[in-house]
């Protein structure tokens, strides 16, 4: 492996609790986070992946994002002369602290950025005021 | 990343965190045939319409922007940058800037630039005696 390849391959890693059994890349993407009064909302780059190859899972509180992207190779007769990135698959996951309204979650893919929006749950315990006495 | 543009959200933190990155926006391949070239480049997020491919020469240019998102609320993270980029590449042939194919889909743009006719690999048949 050279220089160049292993830079380019270094760029998305995050520590995960086991291998995986196929040995195939999978890249951390890029994400933006931000959340208003009555979401949160999750913006990733993974491009080359189309909206059927993409995952959005929430369990236990933790979200996790795949994509699979598509063997991009160009026709016959072309060979590879400079590689600056490569292709594999895209998984990250975070753990939410928020309570999310599961059932109401959306996701759309545009362009190679996915976008999930999570609303938040209305809370189920109410706040007790104390008294004095 | 120095090409970013990083005028709408100066964040100090950005270069130490990408350091580990390809320098250059957008990552590019290069892929060669005998009459042509072929790129492939990541550009997730870019419109078609703020995308421009330029063949001067030996020079192909990729130059856009990727507008940020409007968003009302606070940021727990932003790692996803915004901004203009430019980035050219020099090939050892000259090119035929009248034929070339480029498209964008899912973020990933394509494009296939002929050589120019005199740099096209010709086949030669070898006589026997």
């Amino acid at each position: 492996m050279n220089e160049q390849d292993k830079t380019s391959m270094e760029r998305k890693e995050e520590p995960r609790p086991a291998e995986r059994t196929r040995e195939e890349m999978e890249f951390v993407p890029d994400a933006d986070i931000y959340e208003t009064d009555k979401e949160l909302v999750l913006v990733a780059d993974m491009p080359g992946v189309d909206r059927q190859s993409v995952d959005v899972d929430l369990s236990a509180g933790v979200l996790t994002i795949t994509g699979r992207a598509r063997d991009r190779k160009l026709e016959d007769g072309y060979a590879c002369t400079g590689r600056e990135f490569r292709s594999g698959n895209f998984s990250r996951s975070f753990t939410l602290g928020e309570e999310i309204d599961s059932s109401a979650i959306e996701a759309s893919m545009s362009r190679g950025v996915l976008r999930v929006r999570l609303p938040k749950a209305v809370p189920a315990s109410r706040r007790i005021a104390v008294k004095e006495g | 990343m120095a090409l970013w543009n990083l005028a709408w959200d100066w964040d100090p933190w950005a270069t130490l965190r990408t350091a580990a990155r390809t320098q250059a926006f957008p990552p590019v391949n290069v892929y060669e045939s005998g009459e042509a070239y072929g790129i492939e480049a990541e550009v997730p997020g870019v419109a078609p319409e703020d995308l421009e491919l330029t063949v001067e020469g030996n020079v192909v240019t990729i130059a856009g922007q990727r507008r940020p998102d409007e968003v009302r609320g606070a940021f727990h993270r932003r790692e996803r940058l915004a901004g203009r980029f430019a980035r050219s590449l020099r090939f050892p042939v000259q090119l035929d800037s009248s034929h070339v194919e480029a498209q964008c889909v899912d973020g990933m743009l394509t494009a296939r630039i002929a050589k120019a006719p005199e740099a096209r690999a010709r086949r030669i048949a070898v006589k026997s005696v």
